[in-house]
């Protein structure tokens, strides 16, 4: 009992010891940052969810636009001044959305907009024709952003990404191709491409939707196993289902090849759910070269402890974008909106060249993959 | 499709078993025994996949919390709905409440993201064009041994006569002396535990979603109407076969209507036989 006060006294001196170090550095790198860019800052707007169902797709990317914010600021911000994101939840839905929009706009007075989901921009669309806001998001409904020249997209469309996997198709001899994707408005946008190009190539093609939110896909992969075809192709949101696909898919006794229609596999609840049933999985996608994208991975892996996915590196790619529009055009809705338009030959994070074609849909450069090791992960581009 | 039909039937059968004890010997329309199922799929999902627990003893646990959940629902919302004078009715209610306030946290905490418990993919077993999972032949196995002790627990042990009288006549059982409380107690953790095993199975298995839990009781539900709940082990057996071979084929064949197919079934049945097969 005697032994407490003693055992207190040297906890707190331990604790102080611990905590001053962690309590100092942080005002070190402020003060830092502050000598780099000073001043008020410029602040971005970040409508995404942060709860329901989509909330995930917020606690993944959010991370990668402040890392970008931080880089930016350590390099002397913006004309000097800092960056600095208003963040707001959507829920990702369209009231959400909305009002989301209303508040970083109206109250924050932000004069740019990172955003996400196509719902949500389709909602959000006519409030930034109104309110001369440009919105930039990773949305991959081709002709959603001619709709307004406020609305500009930095992805990689399913036209950019399939002439590489129908390459390998024709390469294997693929004759027969099932694809998988999921009841949402999506499979409108990708199963007539896909068909289209299956047609081309004389593939005999066969497709199914699958429900958002099931578990049990054996029946549809049943399905396509007496359709008995060379390859599988899956293109959908990226949501752990279509791991969960992939993964019922080989317990099934399927050993045919498995295609993705986009980087979703990079994403960690997706290869979790696939497991080691994502390995082999060709894909086309966004570019994402390790050594180019190390200052985000290192610095996206030490605050959540694993990989940023592919959408990590489009969304740390805008922040730079709206960067240098501020630095061109100033800090306005019309002179961010006239950088974006005029983006040519802007290097992205993932290695790869950017450019904004005259619908404000980022030309991005895509890249063939082979899932090597789901766990690790790691990704090898195929280069033939 | 036949070998899917079967392997969901397992699951079925020990969510359908667990529900009309319950129902069967309180009259209770115990909604929440869904939640049951997914509190110990989530809790295995946490414990063995995030964790790291060793797979059996993350299981073992996984079933007792869910033993011991399905007990506290009962203590601690039935019990005190009925003591004060609530009916059937209100108990249902509180019910659907626990269901809805579980499935809410768990949307909150997986934000709707399907979680599955392994990342190692199943060992098969094949012959010609036909493969069948080892896990299903493993469920399928220890469904046989579940029923087969639950057989012997009705019809060999005290609490097991008890738990019979009254399924046959619950107002007579209590009169002639049988300790009903002490029942219920035993009725609510070896229903729970059982669908605690089937939700730890489920989330082993295919993953679970929030809403998983209210889905799979659903189906159960329907295959303890198809059965009849006059005769527990054999009805539920015959209809959770009867309802996964139905929502496997449905799922080929009809995968947009695999709920409706369920839901079909079970108002023409109602309508043809409301007592069930064997009711």
């Amino acid at each position: 009992m005697r032994l407490y006060p003693i055992r207190n006294l040297l906890f707190a001196i331990a604790s102080v010891l611990v905590a001053l170090p962690l309590a100092l550095a942080p005002r070190a790198a402020l003060a830092q940052a502050a000598k780099a860019a000073s001043g008020e800052p410029y602040r971005i707007g970040v409508t995404y969810p942060l709860s329901g169902p989509q909330g995930a797709w917020g606690q993944l990317l959010i991370p990668s636009m402040e890392i970008a914010v931080q880089h930016v600021n350590a390099a002397g911000g913006v004309n000097g001044r800092p960056l600095s994101l208003v963040i707001e939840d959507t829920k990702g839905n369209p009231e959400g959305a909305v009002s989301a929009m209303r508040k970083v706009v109206q109250v924050d007075r932000v004069a740019a907009i990172l955003t996400i989901f196509t719902n949500v921009v389709s909602a959000q669309m006519p409030l930034a024709d109104q309110l001369k806001v440009p919105l930039l998001s990773p949305v991959e409904a081709p002709g959603l952003v001619a709709k307004s020249e406020w609305a500009f997209a930095h992805s990689p469309l399913l036209s950019r990404t399939l002439p590489l996997v129908s390459q390998r198709w024709q390469r294997d001899k693929v004759k027969r191709l099932f694809a998988f994707y999921p009841n949402t408005p999506i499979a409108k946008v990708g199963s007539p491409i896909v068909k289209a190009e299956a047609d081309r190539l004389g593939i005999q093609y066969e497709e199914t939707l699958f429900k958002l939110g099931d578990t049990d896909f054996r029946g549809l992969i049943t399905r396509a196993k007496n359709f008995n075809p060379d390859a599988i192709f899956i293109f959908g949101h990226g949501t752990p289902d279509e791991g969960v696909i992939m993964k019922q898919t080989r317990e099934l006794g399927m050993t045919t090849q498995m295609y993705n229609g986009c980087a979703c596999v990079t994403v960690k609840s997706y290869r979790e759910a696939a497991g080691k049933a994502a390995e082999g999985v060709i894909y086309a996608g966004f570019k994402y070269d390790v050594a180019a994208a190390k200052k985000l991975i290192d610095a996206y892996r030490a605050r959540l402890g694993f990989d940023p996915d592919y959408g990590g590196l489009e969304v740390y790619d805008m922040v730079f974008m709206i960067a240098e529009g501020i630095r061109k055009y100033g800090y306005s809705g019309d002179g961010i909106r006239r950088g974006l338009t005029e983006i040519k030959d802007f290097r992205s994070i993932g290695g790869g060249l950017v450019s904004m074609d005259k619908d404000r849909q980022s030309l991005v450069a895509v890249g063939l993959y082979q899932v090597k090791d789901a766990s690790k992960p790691e990704f090898v581009e195929l280069k033939e | 499709m036949l070998a899917i039909g079967l392997g969901l039937a397992g699951y079925y059968a020990l969510v359908a078993v667990g529900f009309a004890l319950i129902f069967a010997t309180l009259r209770i329309f115990h909604i929440a025994h869904g939640t049951v199922f997914i509190s110990a799929g989530y809790l295995f999902f946490v414990l063995h996949r995030v964790n790291g627990l060793e797979l059996f003893t993350s299981g073992v646990i996984s079933v007792a919390v869910a033993a011991v959940l399905g007990l506290a629902i009962d203590k601690l919302v039935y019990l005190p709905v009925m003591r004060r004078g609530g009916g059937l009715f209100s108990v249902f209610i509180a019910s659907l409440g626990v269901s809805l306030i579980f499935e809410a946290g768990f949307l909150a905490y997986t934000k709707g993201v399907v979680s599955v418990a392994r990342t190692d993919t199943l060992d098969i077993l094949s012959a010609g064009s036909v493969a069948v999972r080892t896990l299903d032949l493993g469920v399928l196995a220890l469904v046989a041994v579940v029923f087969g002790l639950l057989y012997l627990w009705l019809h060999r042990t005290q609490v097991g006569l008890e738990v019979r009288g009254l399924t046959d006549n619950s107002p007579l059982a209590a009169v002639v002396g049988v300790n009903v409380d002490r029942t219920r107690n035993h009725i609510f953790l070896l229903a729970s535990a059982l669908a605690g095993l089937a939700g730890v199975l489920t989330a082993y298995d295919m993953g679970i979603n929030p809403d998983t839990g209210t889905r799979t009781l659903f189906v159960a539900v329907v295959a303890v109407i198809l059965g009849g709940v006059r005769n527990i082990l054999l009805g539920t057996i015959v209809g959770s076969v009867a309802l996964g071979i139905l929502t496997a084929y449905a799922g080929f064949f009809f995968p947009e209507w695999v709920t409706f197919s369920v839901f079909l079934t079970m108002i023409l049945l109602i309508l043809w036989r409301p007592q069930g097969l064997f009711g």
